[in-house]
């Protein structure tokens, strides 16, 4: 019986070498391993054994059908990789022709996510005051993400972010602020910059709660700065954004980078509404970007663009933002222009 | 943090406000009040009431029959409060003259674990109760149910029970964020400062235990501090004579609305101090200090203690203890030891009031993963004078709760290093001028005196003494003292002013507008949707694509698995997107722009290799191939197309290996090896287009044929134009179609001979292009026919036929010279 099993098992090995597509080792499969397939038919006959027999012609059987299984799997893989090898030469395409005229069709159903949109629009708004676009890194050092905005390591300021660590010991920027000492680094005052990017934050995702959105950071640093301006220019920003006669007020609040600091409430609809942290650059943090700050001062504000795009369209989940499905962004049709 | 309204009012005159203008001030002032709470409100319905009859209930033993005087009733009170009342009580401490708790029936009452209790008039063994009268665990105050609450005799009658009780109260619930750096502000004295300074009103400081009044003869208990660094000081009072008993209704109450539940006298003292002025205390039993002595040190490497919620600690040299002669008794700053706590027959404690490092606090709590209300205000670095204050606010509560408690030992106070008096400069065009307000010289010395800053004039301004509770680090400069000066006048005040600058153009934006025109042509032009994903993945995909052995970008604390590196590739992430829709829309194009970031090559300090790209992606789930690899010509087109509208010039388009888009990055594994281009300008490469292995499409779950790209955008923006198109002059004269056959090995790119055709007569050819591919009869076996079709022209005059002919001519003649034959003319 032993003998039997190997001589099956020989034969189906070959078999499955032998197998030049998917469907021959699907017949080999059917044919060794199948319920009224070769193997099973010996399993079959155990009962009729001696009973020191069946032990031993039931392990070998089984060990058959793994040696078979294992051999199908492997024939299957290397048939594919041949197969996608062979496609260098089956299915090669030149791509220097051009594609056939089939293919310039339905091209009328592109769209702009929304919150490009919106980012673009600022930036226009924020260009047409003067405010230069800058950007950098998503993956930032903790100097420029914390420390040289004021918040050294082990600061209770430092719990206000939660942080994404990265294997290599940086982090994901959880602000646009580190673009602040950026700017200063590689410019010298007046610097008016704005920096509308991605920003990550260690969160669990819900319909109110993002790992990943967008911020805008405005960054204005000149002799003589007061608060007064920055309420000029932030209410003269609102307005064009939110495309409201808006009315504008502070509040006092804390952020390390900024002394003093406020929170802004903007009349919007109608009703206050909680909307941009922003304050003074505090002078270490000026210091830390090569800036006297004895010369030199300035304000700084930053706000959250996914939340306005919420209000803009209505939208009622956060999570529609990073989906990638298309009954949500083909709403936005239209809404954006080149 | 919760601020009582109440106690606010015991230290600043607050009868001309309410709780709303005091919120409203504070947020406007100080620190956003995110709530304003009633709290015991939904005791309002219950009332003070005299027991005037107690009669056996005809029917049980344990029950009485109780009459019930509830005054000339409230006038605003319900109407069942006319005359007196008869209720049945099972109560064993009910008597005749009692002034008690009453709730008479429709009332819905707190009630304990089991949930609020509604009382309805009912009949109890035959008798009618026309509600009850209360103990605590029905009132929601405590566990307490084995008997009645028994007011004091003078208690007026018909009252609602937060009046009579002094319990009612408003709560202000405070956003902690706000004040990060104001430790002075984590008790409820700091909020009367302000108050005080915002309504200019005396502030009234809770009483304090006079230490000089009565002479104190014993010893100092011996305190050391053997780690200074980690310990600023450490005050000790021994307080002998003390009972822990139960705390009174209403300390309990307090600490209840303010959130802290109520453990012991001792213990609620210590907590009321806290919360009234943000200093953590901590209690000893004398009788667990061994050796009679207290010493602040490191602790041993794996030395362990139990803290008070019974967890066994495995301790550092860098946390702090409070150890006794043998071991350590308390983690500083973050917990008690569990062995040393005050008990029922405590009767003499050491309170510990100290200033411990914040920083050391702060790591040891989050080592500990132990944040307690404590370990959140040392964090915040406290003002050790702070620490005696405290100290003696508690002795002056102990001693008003324990009649027989007393001081006997005078105070230890170890403090080797007091900090120096901060003085700052301030000119008062300084404040001016930062503000943008004119406040007058008067009133900026007036803010700050009254928030305890000392002021002297100088010529231009004031010399300002910073108080100590304002001076462990967060007044630290000018800039600082405008902050108070500014919001006690009011941000609102302020006035908008505008700028005065030098107005420059701005310089160009390159790489916003490099992301701008190609999306804009992506999406309006060519109909791409844009999408955006996040920036990572997880293995899940990275082996979908093959790139799993890669090593990625980790993130150190993912939220979740499938987000747990950083992106190689825009690829896993557009094909996840195509997954999504291929449901329900059958092809479709999608675009991203995105960053892909991998690791270092040299693994050392700095930023990774971080790179702006565009990532595109078509699908067609009913493409059956028919026209062989239509699906990722139109894909090569496209980008073609996008580069040929950014101004791109002397774009080549080629078969690509497995090389990757940038080096370091991934071989592109996903893409199918016959149908895969590579877009360069000169070695520069643009972009890496091509069609997914059908392994990959599988392994997402697609059917059809689906191509991504992915183009570099700095190398596309270094090599885009923004300054426009060349101009031609407008051709005056008629053109003469040519085609021309050639026959070429089949693997020979079309591009190729495009670029032999074109070079032969570059100033007198135009719209050149393949119209006919043909393999078959007629051609050599491995060869296959290319029709192209042009233009001939001549810029300056009609081409003769002549000249037609040599344009031609050459152009043969250069396809002959390259090996390859010419089938029509």
């Amino acid at each position: 019986m032993l003998e039997r099993l190997q001589a099956l098992t020989d034969e189906a090995l070959g078999l499955v070498q032998g197998a030049g597509d998917s469907a021959a080792l699907d017949a080999v499969q059917t044919a060794f391993l199948g319920k009224k397939g070769k193997v099973q038919a010996v399993l079959r006959t155990i009962g009729s054994l001696a009973p020191e027999e069946r032990g031993p012609v039931g392990k070998a059987a089984n060990a058959a059908k793994v040696e078979i299984e294992s051999a199908l799997g492997e024939r299957r893989q290397a048939l594919i990789d041949a197969a996608e090898g062979e496609l260098a030469e089956t299915e090669w395409v030149d791509a220097t022709l051009p594609p056939p005229a089939s293919t310039g069709e339905g091209r009328s159903g592109g769209t702009i996510h929304p919150i490009t949109t919106l980012v673009r629009d600022m930036d226009d708004i924020f260009a047409s005051m003067g405010f230069e676009a800058l950007d950098g890194p998503w993956v930032e050092d903790d100097y420029h993400n914390f420390t040289a905005l004021n918040i050294p390591p082990d600061h209770p300021a430092r719990d206000m972010q939660d942080t994404y660590w990265l294997s290599d010991g940086n982090c994901l920027r959880t602000h646009t602020s580190p673009v602040q000492i950026r700017a200063m680094e590689n410019n010298k005052p007046p610097i008016r910059a704005v920096c509308l990017g991605r920003v990550f934050r260690h969160e669990d995702l819900d319909a109110t709660h993002e790992n990943t959105f967008h911020q805008v950071e405005g960054f204005y640093v000149d002799r003589q700065v007061s608060v007064g301006h920055m309420l000029y220019v932030l209410r003269a920003l609102l307005r064009e954004i939110l495309e409201e006669d808006v009315e504008v007020r502070l509040r006092p609040s804390y952020f390390p980078f900024v002394e003093p600091g406020f929170e802004m409430d903007v009349t919007f609809r109608g009703k206050w509404m909680e909307l941009l942290g922003c304050g003074m650059v505090h002078p270490k943090v000026l210091e830390f970007g090569g800036i006297d700050s004895s010369q030199w001062s300035g304000f700084a504000f930053g706000l959250g663009i996914d939340r306005l795009v919420m209000l803009r369209h209505g939208v009622e989940d956060l999570r529609h933002f990073m989906s990638g499905d298309l009954r949500f962004l083909e709403q936005f049709h239209g809404g954006a222009e080149g | 943090m919760r601020l009582s309204y109440n106690w606010l009012a015991e230290m600043v005159d607050l009868s001309e406000t309410t709780p709303d203008d005091v919120a409203r001030k504070l947020t406007f002032h100080t620190a956003e009040i995110d709530e304003v709470e009633p709290f015991g409100a939904e005791l309002a319905p219950v009332v003070t009431a005299r027991v005037t009859a107690v009669r056996p209930h005809p029917d049980a033993d344990k029950l009485r029959l109780c009459t019930l005087d509830t005054g000339s009733g409230d006038p605003t009170g319900p109407e069942a409060l006319e005359g007196p009342v008869e209720v049945v009580c099972g109560a064993p401490n009910v008597a005749e003259g009692q002034v008690i708790c009453y709730a008479p029936e429709g009332v819905t009452l707190p009630g304990g674990d089991d949930g609020p209790i509604v009382l309805e008039a009912r009949e109890i063994r035959g008798v009618m109760s026309r509600g009850m009268i209360c103990s605590e665990r029905e009132l929601g105050l405590s566990d307490e149910h084995e008997g009645i609450i028994v007011l004091p005799d003078d208690t007026p009658i018909g009252k609602p029970l937060p009046d009579a009780l002094g319990i009612g109260d408003t709560i202000l619930e405070l956003a902690n964020v706000c004040i990060t750096h104001r430790p002075d502000l984590w008790g409820h004295v700091g909020f009367a400062r302000e108050l005080g300074a915002l309504l200019r009103k005396e502030v009234r400081y809770p009483e304090v235990l006079d230490a000089d009044a009565a002479p104190i003869e014993g010893e100092p208990f011996p305190i050391t501090i053997e780690d200074e660094a980690g310990c600023r000081r450490y005050v000790g009072i021994v307080i002998e004579g003390l009972e822990n008993g139960r705390s009174p209704l209403r300390l309990r109450q307090r600490l209840e609305s303010l959130g802290v539940r109520s453990i012991s006298l001792l213990v609620d003292l210590t907590n009321l101090v806290l919360l009234e002025q943000g200093q953590p205390l901590h209690a000893f039993d004398i009788r667990d200090l061994k050796g009679g002595e207290i010493r602040v040190r490191r602790a041993a490497e794996r030395e362990r203690m139990k803290t008070l919620d019974d967890v066994e600690r495995v301790l550092t040299p860098e946390d702090l203890v409070i150890a006794d002669g043998e071991r350590p008794v308390a983690i500083a700053g973050v917990m008690g030891g569990l062995d040393s706590e005050v008990r029922e027959d405590t009767t003499t404690i050491l309170l510990e009031s100290a200033t411990f490092d914040p920083i050391r606090v702060r790591r040891t709590a989050t080592r500990l993963n132990l944040r307690t209300e404590a370990s959140s205000r040392f964090e915040k670095s406290l003002d050790p004078e702070l620490a005696m204050q405290a100290a003696l606010r508690f002795a002056a509560l102990a001693l008003q709760h324990c009649p027989g408690a007393r001081v006997t030992r005078v105070i230890s106070d170890a403090y080797p290093r007091p900090p120096e008096t901060i003085q700052l400069d301030l000119k008062y065009s300084h404040v001016r001028r930062r503000l943008g307000l004119r406040i007058p010289d008067m009133r900026t010395r007036r803010h700050l005196s009254a928030l305890g800053f000392g002021t002297r004039e100088t010529p231009t301004g004031v010399r300002v003494t910073v108080p100590s509770w304002r001076a462990s680090g967060d007044v630290a400069c000018a800039d600082d003292l405008i902050e108070e000066i500014g919001r006690i006048e009011g941000y609102t005040l302020i006035e908008p002013i505008a700028p005065v600058g030098p107005f420059e153009p701005l310089r160009p934006r390159p790489a916003r507008s490099i992301e701008r025109r190609i999306g804009s042509f992506l999406s309006m032009d060519l109909g791409y949707a844009e999408v955006k994903h996040r920036s990572f993945y997880g293995a899940r995909i990275a082996e979908r694509i093959g790139v799993a052995d890669r090593t990625h970008l980790m993130v150190h604390n993912p939220t979740s698995e499938e987000h747990d590196r950083m992106i190689l590739t825009t690829a896993g992430n557009l094909l996840a997107t195509v997954a999504t829709n291929r449901s329900r829309v059958a092809a479709g194009r999608v675009w991203e722009s995105a960053r892909i970031v991998c690791p270092r090559a040299d693994a050392g300090e700095g930023l990774p290799n971080e790179r702006a790209v565009t990532g595109l992606a078509t699908w067609n789930v009913d493409d059956e191939d028919a026209e062989p690899g239509a699906l990722f010509l139109s894909l090569v087109d496209d980008v073609r197309r996008l580069c040929e509208r950014l101004g791109v010039s002397g774009l080549k388009v080629a078969d690509a290996d497995e090389q990757p888009l940038r080096p370091g990055f991934p071989p592109t594994v996903w893409l199918h090896p016959g149908r895969r281009a590579v877009f360069r300008i000169g070695d520069d490469v643009l972009a890496i287009a091509g069609e997914v292995l059908p392994s990959v499409r599988r392994a997402y779950g697609l059917s059809g044929r689906v191509a991504v790209a992915e183009l570099d955008t700095a190398t596309l923006q270094a090599h885009a134009t923004t300054t426009g198109v060349r101009y031609e002059p407008v051709l005056r004269y008629p053109v003469v179609p040519f085609d021309v056959a050639v026959v070429v090995p089949r693997r020979t790119p079309a591009g190729d001979v495009h670029e032999v055709i074109h070079d032969a007569v570059p100033e007198s050819i135009r719209d050149l292009h393949v119209f006919d591919v043909y393999e078959g009869d007629g051609i050599p076996e491995g060869h296959r026919s290319l029709a192209f079709r042009c233009e001939l022209f001549d810029r300056s005059a009609t081409l003769t036929p002549a000249a037609a002919d040599d344009l031609r001519a050459s152009i043969i003649a250069r396809l002959k010279s390259a090996g390859w034959a010419v089938r029509a003319g």
